[in-house]
């Protein structure tokens, strides 16, 4: 099981002919989140944000679920500010669009964060998918 | 000039929120089980310098 690629951005589409709409795709941006109050803070997003992936197997013989683990880490010490476990079934088909909607934001501080997915291999956990995003907050 | 496009096969697509550092499908309302366990993955083996860092909530 591999991923073909995996993008952040402000939000996403599907099209009944099978095609995926992505809106402002993010790269070299910088997100500016509105703050109540300094950081460490979860931060409600007036306008979501998505990170969207597509997975696909290689053969018949990689046709299960998947387990997999999304990190999300702060900048500096690259703190785990979240890890939560899905799956990735690719047992009844060959490829999979996997989307997550951040609509809360547990911000740390400024700079870049780090959004990982995982997968098992070989009896070890590997990152399988990286994207990155700088994000500033401001006291409002 | 004009295209139609048709899907041979649609790739299925599966959505999740994140609301903090919880995981909920898109279109199930976030409950506790929903936020406990999004999917019945096994626990994912802790690396322990990598926990330590770790910050809840």
């Amino acid at each position: 099981m591999r991923v073909g690629w995996s993008v952040l951005c402000r939000d996403y589409g599907r099209l009944d002919d099978g095609s995926v709409v992505l809106h402002k795709v993010f790269a070299d941006t910088v997100l500016s989140l509105s703050l109540p109050q300094p950081g460490p803070v979860v931060v409600p997003l007036n306008l979501p944000f998505s990170l969207v992936s597509y997975w696909y197997r290689e053969s018949d013989a990689e046709s299960k679920v998947y387990p997999a683990v999304l990190r999300v880490s702060a900048p500096g010490d690259n703190k785990v500010i979240g890890e939560m476990q899905f799956g990735i079934d690719l047992s009844q088909s060959n490829s999979k669009f996997v989307t997550f909607q951040f609509r809360r934001f547990n911000y740390i501080s400024d700079g870049l964060y780090e959004f990982q997915v995982e997968v098992p291999e070989f009896g070890d956990w590997k990152v399988t998918s990286h994207n990155s995003l700088y994000i500033v907050g401001r006291v409002s | 000039m004009s295209e139609n496009n048709t899907a041979v096969t649609k790739t299925p697509m599966v959505e999740y929120v994140v609301d903090g550092d919880k995981l909920y499908p898109k279109q199930a309302p976030p409950t506790r089980e929903h936020t406990s366990a999004a999917a019945k993955a096994p626990d994912r083996p802790k690396d322990p310098a990598k926990s330590k860092s770790r910050l809840d909530g």
